[in-house]
């Protein structure tokens, strides 16, 4: 055989601006199995809970990777990892079960950006947002956002980044602007 | 090598937008174009397609090797002299490569022929990899393609590999980018990440105009972190002559496709392999173009250095007569190559393009156009193969 035997997609055919939400580093973040955990654990009020379980079961639903075969999201997240969705004219396709939700709390610096690349997933009150989370098969022990990054268990992860003072933008794409199309 | 006419599938473009592929049909004029097929012959896929690809290829990086230690071809390139040491330091540094298409004539017959490379920022590639692939499995299920067929197209796969041997030595997060506003560029470096994703590579999208500089001269996205690895679905030619190229040799970010592929994003190349290798039964006789002003000689092609997608190419035909495809790219030197026409199947121009990625040949997909240039208006038609 010389195709591909199982191809994917596993961020794709979602609304793909949607997909630089990763872009930002959340300072904080706080991973929960369900809902009642959040409730339980009392470190977020019910309604935060409430809203980003919600917002997070949205994003799964809409963005979470689809595979084409039960055989091909089984390979990823494992024997009982997937669940099937029927979608009429279609066919049936597969995607991850969502295994747990992460809030995050926003740096408030970067509202503006975050309410472009969101789009239709703004946050909600107070800079919190809930992202859905899935387990490889690999990997039972960690978490994983949809993109496949990896989060660590429990609160207050910080990223570190390699930060520079930006002294101007918009110094590529002038030729293009120029001349039209360019991909061959 | 027939061309067989089918019927679509009555879903399909629901399943493309479902599935990412929305530049399907630009403008309304259909681009993927599922009313007929090609098929191939095992024997036509490996010894006329897949072998000549690798050989091919290995003729490119054996010019990037005399390139990068010898001006004499940077300076017929074109290629601005300030950044001869950017680019022979990444080819010395073995900065890793990803993906390339080769566009080949060929008719079922003979030895397929080299119009040229798309070393730099070659698209198509979702629609070869992917939907392509997707057709195939549908049409196999469904019983309207015969149960033994194949597909020369394992580049999806190819490039999951190849994203996930990069992975260890690759700082991240890899960032994507290309140009505001152009749907298919767009999807194909969505397409892209996405198979990095798979090999478990970080990832970000910026676009391109959005890049910033720094202070220090480091580039950077819009929330100040610097960009340590870019894939840019935007040529070298057009960085080095902008704003920010300056910036390149000393930024630190890694670059795919990287610098050296410069040289192989040149039409400069054709003169140069025939030069190196002449008679090559792939390869076309070409030559740099000593007198541009002048109508083509009768039999000889004439292409710009840089261009995209048949951007001011010229035909003259054996007979005389002139077809050409205008474009903005009229400010370089120019390129002669012989004529040899692609085959015509029921007034259809078809073109192959074979994908490398790594180092490896992996598939094709086929594009066809009512003219002799194909463009960034032609049709992308699936193929299958059996015996």
């Amino acid at each position: 055989m010389k195709r591909s035997r199982i191809v994917g997609l596993a961020l794709m055919g979602s609304a793909p601006v949607l997909l630089s939400a990763c872009g930002e580093p959340p300072t904080e973040a706080i991973t929960y199995s369900s809902l009642e955990q959040c409730l339980k654990d009392g470190k977020l009020s019910a309604e935060v809970c409430e809203s980003e379980y919600q917002r997070a079961v949205q994003m799964h639903q809409q963005t979470a990777p689809r595979f084409t075969s039960q055989a091909a999201c089984e390979a990823q997240y494992g024997p009982q990892g997937c669940q099937v969705v029927r979608a009429p004219g279609f066919g049936d396709y597969f995607m991850p079960a969502m295994a747990g939700f992460m809030v995050a709390k926003l740096l408030d610096q970067r509202r503006d950006r975050d309410q472009a690349y969101y789009g239709g997933y703004a946050r909600g009150a107070g800079g919190y947002r809930g992202e859905p989370l899935y387990r490889n098969r690999e990997d039972r022990s960690t978490w994983r956002t949809w993109d496949n990054q990896t989060v660590e268990r429990g609160e207050g992860k910080t990223v570190m980044r390699d930060k520079a003072i930006t002294q101007s933008r918009g110094g590529f794409g002038s030729q293009a602007a120029a001349r039209g199309s360019w991909g061959s | 090598m027939q061309r067989i006419r089918a019927e679509e599938r009555p879903h399909w473009r629901e399943q493309a937008e479902r599935l990412g592929f929305l530049f399907h049909s630009p403008n309304g004029e259909p681009y993927w174009d599922e009313t007929a097929y090609y098929r191939f012959t095992l024997r036509q896929i490996e010894d006329d397609l897949e072998r000549p690809t690798e050989e091919v290829h290995e003729l490119c990086m054996d010019l990037v090797a005399r390139a990068v230690r010898d001006e004499t071809y940077l300076r017929r390139l074109c290629i601005p002299e300030r950044y001869w040491d950017y680019i022979r330091r990444s080819w010395l540094d073995g900065q890793p490569h990803l993906y390339g298409r080769m566009d080949f004539a060929y008719d079922g017959r003979g030895p397929a022929k080299l119009y040229e490379l798309n070393y730099d920022t070659p698209t198509s590639l979702y629609e070869s990899a992917f939907f392509q692939w997707l057709w195939l499995e549908e049409g196999i299920a469904a019983g309207t393609l015969p149960r033994d067929a194949d597909q020369f197209n394992s580049i999806q796969e190819a490039l999951i590999e190849a994203f996930a041997l990069l992975r260890p030595r690759l700082p991240m997060p890899l960032y994507f980018t290309s140009v505001r506003n152009a749907a298919e560029d767009r999807g194909t470096i969505l397409y892209l990440r996405d198979c990095a994703a798979q090999a478990g590579i970080e990832t970000r999208l910026i676009d391109l105009e959005d890049i910033g500089a720094s202070i220090d001269g480091r580039y950077t996205d819009l929330a100040h972190d610097v960009l340590p690895a870019v894939f840019k679905l935007y040529p070298w030619e057009f960085m080095f002559h902008e704003k920010f190229g300056p910036l390149l040799p000393k930024a630190d970010t890694l670059f795919f496709e990287p610098p050296w592929k410069a040289v192989l994003s040149n039409k400069g190349v054709l003169p140069l392999l025939w030069e190196l290798h002449p008679g090559h039964p792939n390869l076309l006789p070409a030559r740099f173009d000593p007198a541009p002003d002048s109508p083509p000689p009768p039999g000889w092609v004439r292409k710009p250095l840089f261009s995209r997608e048949g951007a001011n190419v010229e035909i003259a035909l054996p007979d005389g007569s002139v077809v050409s495809e205008p474009g903005p790219y009229g400010d370089a030197p120019w390129v002669l190559q012989a004529f040899h026409p692609l085959p015509c199947f029921e007034g259809n121009y078809a073109l192959i393009g074979s994908w490398v990625i790594g180092d490896r040949a992996c598939g094709i997909g086929i594009r066809e156009d009512r003219s002799l240039i194909t463009t960034d208006a032609s049709r992308f038609l699936p193929h299958i193969f059996c015996d």
